[in-house]
């Protein structure tokens, strides 16, 4: 275990455990916008920024997402020092996307009341990457990228970009948005996915071939069999879910046990 | 940290105003991460600091949230202070943005740039105090500049943008990162496998932990775009339209130089005088560190730009200057390298004995497949300290010799040979004999049977810096041998250059260029080793390739000056901002994917690539390592 003191208290972690993560563990809380614990940290936001102290650092803002706890650390999430730093950061939030309700309530919980900042254009999207990362490295169809509208510069993320022959529609962008910037909507018998309030992909909806509910893409049937066929599994993929349970719900549930304890 | 770091840039500031030039531009003001110097009083400072934050804005990668919105709010305040808007206000807001974008930034742009920021703030207070309260919009005669560079660009002689081909990686677009090298470097595959990496010596991630594996990291983006068959990284262009080019040497300057000529549109024929492309990279380096496909197919991408390559020709033998000039080449650019070893000079050397080669021939024949030339026996010595030296000893277990020994005249510490190439060649088996040099070559029958040494001990450091070796007296001993080598080092062909009239050539066969390159000769230009000495790969290739731009602008506007990037280059030359006192503190983060290796046992004997390289999880782990440490610089002038 390791040993590390978070706000004055003493707490042991396993190794490997975040800093925010070992905050949590033991209560305490470390606002975040862009976090989420089934994804590798994506360091966008810097509101879960701490001051650390340690055997060899002085003391040194890094953000706690991404901060590996180790022995000896001290660590401070709410100092005057930190306080300071959060605040600018949710007046930058609040000036760049004024309308979001997370960065509202944040910024009330910080007792910001005057918006001292302005920005030409707000914007929702707060180029976080969940959907990026969840598309390339959960899907494993990397549809989704950043993109800028200048080559000659050390900038690499502008706004988000859909390449549309790769996108199979299974919308877990949308489903993972923090700001909903990417939306999905089954209409009939098509899937519309939309970027920044432009629909960027349409694509066909497969109906189920018991109860003929529309559910999901060829699309997604496609990849799921390709995946399961490397494990030597088939998948009834006529079927919604619903329906597909019903009938038969052993081989899935047997599957999904396997590469749990595997994984 | 951030008050040491503003201490450190307010003592630059007031430690004196040196005359600072950006090409004939006086530099009035210039501001960059690391350093602040003010030439000129008059210098808007308020204008100076707006230019500068946008600089950052629009160099800021996008992604983390206090630099992004941060450096343009702060741009935008400058602005309206500027334009007599301003309210007293606006400079606490300054500071407090600048402050929690230096904490609480991802990447260095983020962390670095608002130092200056809050430098400038605190040491022209009553500056910034009276632009606040300005009600009209004064005439400002500065003009600003901004330029981007990192310690990576700097430290590498093509100046390629390493932080954004590596994030171009982190971020899995392969493609687009290979398009960041290829757009100055036309051999990614071959350079990514055996540069000298000064990027890597200058990483600032070195400091913290391990350097970033930039080298491993190219070869990657290069290798990747070969798997997936993707069409040629080089999109064809219409056939060559403009004037002809003659290219002497179709090694790496050469050929950097005919891909950009080629691009530009100019009709390029490569004069080359082995029955190969490649040069020294082809002949000198052995296929188990550089495969000749990867090489060839590189090449062969040039090529389909319309470049012709004519083999076995000899410049002063099969061809002249004069004639090429004839055939209406409008201009020539001589990158025939640095081919000839250089002697011994010790007895024996002279005796024609079967079984003493010099090091380059020895590579040469390897590589061409000329097994017959290549000299046989069981235990080889290789005398030199340098990469030539270690890639004949590596070598010569891989064409059949039992037992290899390297001597060098100094210690390990002091061997110019890469680390890792060291580090490989003993893993082999190569015996290592330190403060040993040569003394005479032992021959019997017209065959080598030795060498004698002479012991050496370390004296006073000489001109390189090294300490210099000395002999110790009486120390003679002999090492038996087969084969003995001789790897000192290379020196260029005089015997040739002598056909090179109104060419200058020092004593050394070394060929006298101007700042841009061009030789005494008007049209005739020259890089890489036959200009520099042997030097390295990529410095070639920067030569090829500045050579390729400048000769369009001197063929298209009949006269040349150095680029704005020379400039930018030399501007940095005289500040420190890159220097290693502008220390920053940075975490020891993750450790660095270590690349894989064939095992010894299998590799050593024959010619698989040593390295295997990254795998796409490797490549994407090694590049989150990167901190970015782009600097922005920005410098006033007037008109």
């Amino acid at each position: 275990m390791i040993q590390l003191i978070i706000n004055d208290t003493q707490v042991s972690v396993d190794p490997g455990t975040t800093v925010l993560e070992a905050a949590r563990q033991n209560g305490m809380t470390i606002p975040t916008l862009c976090y989420l614990k089934a994804m590798r940290p994506n360091q966008a936001c810097r509101l879960c920024v701490v001051e650390v102290e340690g055997p060899n650092v002085a003391s040194t803002v890094f953000s706690s997402c991404d901060l590996i706890a180790s022995d000896g650390l001290v660590v401070r999430t709410h100092s005057s020092r930190i306080l300071k730093i959060r605040r600018t950061i949710l007046e930058l939030l609040l000036a760049s996307m004024p309308d979001n309700k997370a960065v509202q309530a944040l910024a009330e919980e910080y007792s910001i009341t005057t918006k001292r900042f302005n920005v030409e254009k707000s914007d929702d999207c707060m180029l976080c990457g969940i959907c990026i990362q969840a598309c390339r490295e959960k899907i494993g169809v990397s549809a989704l990228s950043f993109a800028t509208s200048v080559a000659e510069t050390a900038k690499v993320a502008e706004f988000v970009r859909l390449d549309k022959e790769r996108c199979v529609g299974c919308g877990t962008c949308a489903n993972l948005c923090p700001v909903g910037v990417i939306q999905v909507e089954d209409k009939g018998s098509e899937r519309a996915l939309s970027l920044y309030g432009i629909v960027v992909n349409t694509l066909e909806l497969i109906p189920c071939d018991n109860c003929g509910a529309y559910f999901t893409t060829g699309g997604v049937v496609d990849l799921l069999k390709a995946r399961l066929a490397k494990d030597g599994l088939d998948v009834d993929a006529g079927n919604c879910p619903n329906c597909a349970r019903e009938k038969n719900p052993a081989p899935l549930t047997a599957h999904s046990t396997q590469t749990g304890e595997t994984a | 940290m951030i008050m040491a770091i503003t201490e450190n840039l307010k003592q630059h500031a007031e430690s004196g105003t040196p005359r600072l030039m950006h090409g004939d531009r006086k530099v009035s003001a210039v501001i960059a991460s690391g350093e602040i110097f003010v030439a000129d009083p008059n210098v808007d400072v308020v204008n100076l600091a707006g230019a500068y934050a946008l600089a950052v804005h629009e160099n800021s990668c996008g992604q983390c949230f206090p630099c992004r919105i941060g450096s343009g709010i702060i741009a935008d305040l400058c602005k309206k202070i500027g334009e007599g808007k301003g309210e007293p206000e606006y400079l606490n807001q300054i500071g407090d943005i600048a402050e929690a974008m230096a904490d609480a930034s991802h990447c260095d742009i983020g962390k670095s740039s608002p130092l200056a920021i809050i430098a400038l703030l605190d040491r022209y207070r009553e500056d910034f105090e009276k632009a606040v309260l300005r009600q009209d919009k004064g005439v400002d005669p500065y003009s600003y500049t901004s330029f981007l560079t990192a310690p990576c660009i700097e430290a590498c002689p093509m100046h390629l943008d390493v932080p954004k081909y590596i994030e171009e990686i982190k971020l899995g677009r392969f493609k687009e990162s290979l398009e960041v090298i290829t757009s100055r470097l036309p051999l990614p595959g071959t350079v990514g496998r055996v540069c000298f990496r000064p990027c890597e010596s200058a990483c600032k991630k070195g400091r913290a932990d391990e350097p970033m594996q930039i080298k491993h990291l190219k070869r990657f983006v290069a290798d990747a775009a070969l798997a997936c068959g993707t069409e040629s990284a080089v999109a064809p262009v219409e056939m060559p339209q403009k004037s002809k080019v003659a290219i002497v040497g179709a090694g790496p300057a050469g050929l950097t130089c005919a891909h950009f000529l080629a691009k530009q549109g100019y009709k390029v024929t490569i004069f080359e005088i082995l029955p190969a492309p490649g040069g020294m990279a082809a002949v000198g380096i052995p296929d188990y560190r550089l495969p000749s496909d990867i090489l060839t197919g590189e090449i062969e991408e040039i090529k389909k730009l319309g470049v012709e390559i004519q083999y076995s020709k000899c410049l002063g033998i099969d061809f002249t200057i004069e004639q090429l000039e004839a055939l209406e080449f409008k201009a020539i650019f001589i990158a025939m390298g640095c081919h000839c070893h250089r002697r011994l000079g010790i007895e024996g050397e002279s005796s024609g004995y079967y079984g003493y080669v010099p090091g380059v021939l020895f590579l040469r024949h390897i590589n061409l497949g000329q097994y017959d030339e290549v000299p046989k026996g069981k235990k080889i010595v290789v005398v030199g300290g340098g990469n030539v030296a270690l890639d004949c000893v590596r070598s010569s277990f891989r064409v059949g010799f039992e037992e290899a020994h390297l001597i060098y005249r100094r210690s390990r510490a002091e061997m110019p040979a890469d680390d890792v190439e060291i580090k490989d060649a003993e893993d082999e088996g190569v015996h290592f004999h330190y403060l040993i040099a040569p003394k005479r070559i032992l021959g019997e029958n017209g065959k080598v049977t030795g060498i004698e040494c002479y012991r050496m001990e370390l004296g006073q450091p000489d001109a390189s810096g090294r300490r210099k070796p000395i002999v110790i007296p009486d120390s003679e001993f002999i090492i038996e041998a087969d084969v003995v080598i001789a790897a000192i080092g290379q020196e260029g062909e005089i015997s040739c250059l002598c056909n090179l009239p109104g060419v200058n050539i020092d004593e050394r066969g070394i060929i006298q260029v101007d700042k841009n390159l061009m030789s005494s000769r008007r049209g005739v230009f020259a890089g890489g080793d036959c200009v520099t000495g042997p030097d390295t790969l990529i410095g070639a290739c920067a030569h090829g390739r500045l050579v390729g731009l400048k000769v369009a602008v001197y063929l298209e506007e009949n006269k040349i000056e150095p680029f704005t990037e020379e400039h930018d280059a030399a501007l940095l030359g005289q500040l420190k901002t890159l220097a290693p006192s502008e220390h920053r503190q940075m975490p020891a983060g993750i450790e660095r994917v270590p690349v894989r290796h064939e095992p010894v046992i299998e590799r050593k004997r024959d010619f698989r690539e040593v390295d295997k390289g990254f795998t796409v999880e490797e490549a994407i782990a090694e590049a989150h390592r990167c901190h970015r440490c782009y600097r922005i610089v920005t410098y006033a002038y007037k008109e």
